[in-house]
């Protein structure tokens, strides 16, 4: 493990989009502000592709670690760390990032507070930039807050809507809730090693003695400490990456501008939680903590899947995709480990970012309109629909695009020893197809249902983006694998691809497709008719759209809960408020006792009369009964340090 | 030196009485420029402070031998940050009242009284005067929330404010007579070496206890904790905005001060022995004041009470490191606990002030401080609300801002000691979250109203009042270290107490 101060370049890769952030912020022109985010995201690609190419020819992970503070000579550290998981996030995210920037240029040409938006953007590449990099647990957790809180403000930009803000804050609480999780590990896994750093000369959580500590060490319900901490971490990670149970954000994230969706809730921070899977992978290993990743992963996948078949909302749809295929990759890093969920985290990231700019472009032609239902004949919208459908079909996985090599691996892994996660994974793959051929469906073919006037091809400032992007989400599988993709992350045991798998990847996808084809074909839809799915899945279909109530129980359970404890202790305090009243009741009977009689009669015209003359004025200043009982209490206090005098001076001699 | 910066105001408190009530221009810039002066002096101080050395800048002089009192002052790298942190805040306050005309005479005053009865009480180190310091305190305040207060309840607000505090100080008072009784010493430093060498247990014998719990009630209602707290939050709401920066900044950093000074050193024993209780009451207080802000819709109540639960962190972080086994791989939790405890005390005084301040000023604009009645905020006052923003991003412990790096070390320490307890105070991280985040969506989300749409955004002169503040939440936050350095030396011999 080389540690090296000629790393301290990789520092400039997440400060150089805050530079652009703070520029943006000060300055008034909101072009200008685009301009410089845009320049700051371009300038930071430069680095993180040198990083990139570096990575590739690591035989070990290099550092550069430095101290944060000293406390009692214990120096918490901080560090930055270049491997093939650091240098190809980077790479990925300072790329989409890029396309993403250019294209929200022009999508939020008209909004007045665009320069806000693209500060906010930069402070959001920030945050990932600095968590892909970070060598320390503690590190990666703060700029894991960083990317929660940009997120937070980019969801509810528009905050002027009331479903905006409050989505804001949904998607921030329930991620903290997961993040509560982060921190413990964070403080059992310090208390146990000293150790924050991920690799530090051998002494780092990741390797050597520490790494023996805490697997040494016993947790609870039968795990190692090591184990716990894993799990603690996996809680952190299913609240930022969308998984069941902490899901219920994600779907209503949505109410951000679509470039957020784009680059935040699809290509970069959902991920987040599956890179920390990966990062923290040595914890996980040989531990039940990697069948609770696994299991988790492909329940939320298929939970996801179904729900995305019963959505109207053309970004809702892409939402519980992502939930779904986040899902998969979780599955990937637990059966096939770093590679393979890797592997489809970036495939991913490019199908989806092109699907939801693709998106973006289409409710802009559509003059803002999200309902499916109210679509159809976009697909005079040309140069949107081709590239929409490149993102399409490498979302179901149609073989020889990206999304087939990344998940076709995740099967292969997942057949091996664990044949009930593979077939939930096989359902799961005829869902998504199925899933986003209704989509295209219900968008593309037919006549335009919408209100307003027939859809219009986005200008080209938008496009261009997608054009990019759609090459990669054709060609990256191919080439990666070509390239050797597995290899570059390490630990990886080429799987076998028994025929079977190619068979079930080959059948779900293109079968998905055909089956949904043969459903919606020839039946009416859109528009106020039901959906011809609800007719032959009937009361099953109503869970589906629902979401599966998820939002109604836990408004009913957890939030209630949450209430009512709130209450009760607002109950309790008013009750304790009242012994106050009754405290402040009896000095005031008791100062207006001791002013009319103890006072005047004794002690002002036996003990101090005439010496408290400044502390009657001070009386005066308010002659209420309380006044009162303010200047006896001083006289209280005068006549008590001559009391204490009195003892004292016995108490000496 | 201490001396000077202590007094400073008090004589331009006295200067203000000789001016004519007209001239209040002359009488404000006496006050700024008396806390000015203060400020620099404790820079002085700040400059010439040796990190590694203990208690220095001493000042003493024999006032009434016979009974132990000393006139004792010294800072150590506790005091360093408190004191810094009242020099720090007092003319901010006063330029938070700079438009202030009617009664500015008895306000400025008092204002002035009371900076001086806090540096007082942050650098004495006799009982004597350190018990004047502390009692004077309540004084200038119970008059600023009564006089000068907010609507017809600060009369029973300023009430029993007075009577809880005072209360607790009698208390105290009676304790440390005892303790004279028995020691025949009341200098702090003598008394912690007398607890050291296990003398002061042995001479208070059976009364021990009943000491100490007199001793703890004083300073229970100062920080406060549950269940003494009950005069907070209507004190907090009720004062004029300059006082409730100085209440929430400082004044309640003086109960956490005291804990530091006094209960540690003294009574280390007596903390070991009631650890666990204290522990959850500490516990309790950092869930009671989250789940009571969560009800509020009063903005300066939902301050008091995130107050409540920000300072019971401090009081965790000292008392967990009492508790429990230190680690093997992990010697150094108890001094990570303090340590935070400390940076804690500067990071919520700078947050709150801060916070307390921008209510003030939408007070001002909006006639409300209803979160039902204000809303859609955001268009009008970018400005406004991103400060605020920030400051309450500060407050839930967002990382790079001053309050998670104090908060991590509280928990990073604490959790090593008491694990259990420290992970249930975590569950408040999520509800000051849930609160917190209810307060910007209800105040400045939502559509606009037309009635705020003409008010204005930051002026220059509340920028600048506001400007240092956010420089020391970035500052604190980014490179707790430098401040940390204060108080590392002092803070590792509280915890070598405390084990």
């Amino acid at each position: 493990m080389e540690g090296s101060d000629s790393l301290s370049w990789l520092v400039w890769i997440p400060l150089l989009p805050l530079i652009a952030c703070v520029f943006a912020l000060l300055c008034r022109s909101g072009v200008a502000a685009s301009l410089i985010c845009i320049a700051g995201m371009a300038a930071a690609m430069v680095p993180a592709l040198r990083a990139f190419n570096l990575s590739g020819e690591l035989d070990a992970p290099m550092t550069f670690n430095f101290t944060w503070m000293t406390i009692a000579g214990k120096s918490i550290d901080f560090g930055f760390i270049l491997d093939p998981l650091s240098g190809s996030m980077v790479a990925m995210v300072t790329f989409v990032g890029f396309l993403i920037f250019l294209y929200a240029a022009k999508y939020m040409e008209d909004d007045l507070r665009r320069g806000r938006f693209f500060a906010y953007l930069s402070l959001f590449a920030t945050g990932m930039l600095g968590l892909v990099l970070s060598n320390s647990l503690l590190l990666l957790f703060m700029f894991w807050e960083i990317v929660g809180v940009a997120s937070y403000l980019l969801i509810s930009f528009w905050f002027h809507k009331p479903s905006a803000a409050a989505a804001g804050k949904k998607a921030f609480i329930t991620t903290r809730i997961g993040d509560l999780g982060f921190l413990i590990a964070i403080l059992w896994a310090f208390q146990s090693t000293g150790a924050l750093l991920f690799y530090s000369n051998g002494e780092g959580l990741l390797e050597g003695a520490a790494l023996e500590t805490l697997q040494a060490e016993s947790g609870f319900w039968g795990l190692t400490a090591a184990g716990v901490i894993a799990l603690l971490l996996f809680v952190g990670a299913i609240g930022k990456s969308g998984q069941l149970p902490l899901h219920v954000w994600l779907p209503d994230a949505m109410e951000g501008p679509t470039p957020v969706s784009a680059l935040i809730h699809a290509a970069t921070m959902v991920a987040a939680g599956v890179f920390l899977v990966a990062r923290t992978l040595p914890l996980f290993d040989g531990s039940p903590a990697l069948d609770v990743v696994a299991w988790v992963g492909a329940a939320t996948a298929l939970f996801a899947a179904f729900a995305a078949l019963g959505q109207y909302d053309l970004k809702r749809i892409l939402a519980f995709s992502t939930v779904s295929q986040l899902g998969l990759m979780m599955v990937g890093i637990a059966v096939g480990g770093v590679a393979v969920g890797m592997f489809h985290l970036h495939s991913h990231a490019f199908f989806k970012a092109l699907l939801f700019l693709g998106a973006g472009s289409i409710i802009h032609g559509c003059g803002d309109e999200q309902d499916i239902r109210k679509m159809g004949g976009v697909a005079r919208m040309k140069l949107t629909t081709l590239v929409y459908l490149c993102g399409a079909v490498s979302l179901c996985a149609v073989p020889y695009t990206s999304g087939f090599f990344s998940k076709d691996e995740i099967l292969a892994a997942a057949y091996h020893d664990r044949p009930g996660i593979f077939w939930t994974c096989a359902v799961v793959s005829l869902l998504t197809a199925m899933y986003v051929t209704r989509q295209c469906l219900y968008v593309f073919p037919g006549k335009h249902r919408g209100s307003g006037g027939e859809p219009h091809e986005s200008p080209v400032q938008m496009t261009a983006p997608l054009f990019v992007l759609a090459a990669f989400a054709l060609a990256f599988g191919y080439f990666a694998v070509d390239r050797g993709v597995f290899e570059y992350f390490g630990g990886y045991h080429a799987a076998e691809h028994p025929l079977i798998v190619v068979e079930v990847a080959w059948a779900v996808s293109l079968g998905g497709i055909a089956l949904c084809c043969l459903i919606y074909a020839g039946k009416p839809y859109g528009g106020e008719i039901a959906d011809p799915l609800s007719g032959i899945l009937g009361k099953a279909y109503r869970v589906m759209e629902n979401k599966f109530y998820f939002d109604e129980i836990y408004a009913a359970t957890v939030c209630l809960l949450w209430q009512i404890t709130a209450l009760v202790v607002a109950i309790l305090d008013a009750i304790l408020a009242m012994f106050r009243e009754l405290i402040v009741f009896a000095a005031q009977a008791i100062s207006y006792i001791f002013h009319h009689f103890g006072d005047r009669a004794l002690i002002d015209n036996w003990v101090f009369d005439g010496t408290c003359d400044s502390l009657k004025e001070s009386g005066e200043l308010a002659t209420s009964p309380q006044g009162g009982f303010l200047s006896s209490y001083l006289r209280w206090v005068a006549l008590g340090a001559v009391i204490f005098g009195a003892f004292a001076i016995g108490g000496c001699s | 030196m201490i001396t000077l910066v202590t007094f400073c105001p008090l004589v331009a408190a006295l200067l203000i009485l000789f001016t004519p009530a007209s001239n209040y221009r002359g009488i404000r810039f006496l006050a700024l420029f008396s806390s000015l002066l203060s400020l620099v002096g404790t820079l002085l101080i700040l400059q010439r402070f040796d990190a590694s050395g203990g208690l220095q800048f001493v000042e003493k002089a024999a006032w009434i031998p016979r009974l132990g009192v000393h006139y004792y002052v010294a800072v150590d790298g506790i005091s360093m940050l408190v004191l810094l942190l009242t020099a720090l805040l007092a003319p901010l306050a006063v330029l938070a009242s700079w438009n202030r005309q009617q009664g500015a005479k008895a306000y400025y005053a008092l204002l002035c009284i009371q900076f001086t009865s806090l540096f007082g009480a942050f650098t004495a180190l006799n009982f004597f005067h350190w018990f004047i310091f502390w009692e004077a305190a309540l004084v200038p305040a119970f008059f600023l929330i009564k006089l000068f207060g907010g609507d017809e309840s600060r009369h029973r607000a300023a009430l029993s404010f007075f009577l809880f505090t005072a209360l607790g100080s009698v208390f105290m008072l009676l304790g440390f007579i005892t303790i004279f009784l028995h020691t025949g010493f009341l200098d702090f430093p003598v008394l912690a070496d007398l607890a050291q060498t296990g003398m002061l247990p042995a001479e208070l014998g059976s009364v021990y206890p009943w000491v100490f719990l007199a001793v703890i009630i004083g300073l229970w209602v100062k920080v406060p904790l549950f269940p003494l707290h009950l005069w907070q939050p209507s004190a907090y709401a009720q004062a004029p905005t300059a006082v409730s920066m100085i209440l929430t900044g400082v004044m309640s950093k003086m109960g956490v001060y005291a804990f530091l000074r006094i209960m540690v050193p003294l009574f280390p024993q007596g903390i070991q022995a009631y650890n666990e209780p204290l522990m959850a009451l500490a516990l309790v207080t950092v869930l009671w004041g989250a789940f009571l802000a969560l009800r509020q819709t009063d903005l300066k109540k939902v301050l008091a009470y995130s107050s409540l639960n920000h300072v019971a962190y401090c009081m965790l972080g000292i008392f967990a490191a009492a508790a429990g086994t230190l680690p093997a791989n992990f010697v150094e939790a108890p001094v990570l606990a303090i340590q935070g405890a400390t940076l804690q005390m500067f990071a919520h005084g700078v947050t709150a002030a801060g916070l307390f301040y921008v209510v003030g000023l939408l007070e001002n604009r909006c006639g409300t401080r209803d979160i039902n009645e204000l809303g859609g905020l955001g268009r009008a006052m970018p400005r406004l609300t991103g400060v605020f923003f920030l400051l309450t991003f500060c407050s839930l412990g967002l990382p790079f801002l001053a309050g998670f790096a104090a908060e991590f070390l509280i928990f990073s320490g604490g959790f090593a000691l008491a694990p259990g307890i420290v992970s249930c105070a975590v569950i408040g991280l999520l509800a000051t979250a849930v609160f917190l985040l209810t307060v910007l969506q209800k105040t400045f989300t939502g559509p606009e109203k037309a009635k705020w749409a003409q008010l204005p955004d930051l002026t220059g002169s509340e920028t600048a009042t506001l400007v240092p503040l956010l420089l020391f939440v970035f500052w604190i936050g980014l490179a707790p270290g430098d401040w940390l350095a204060f108080s590392d030396a002092t803070s590792q011999i509280l915890a070598n107490l405390l084990r």
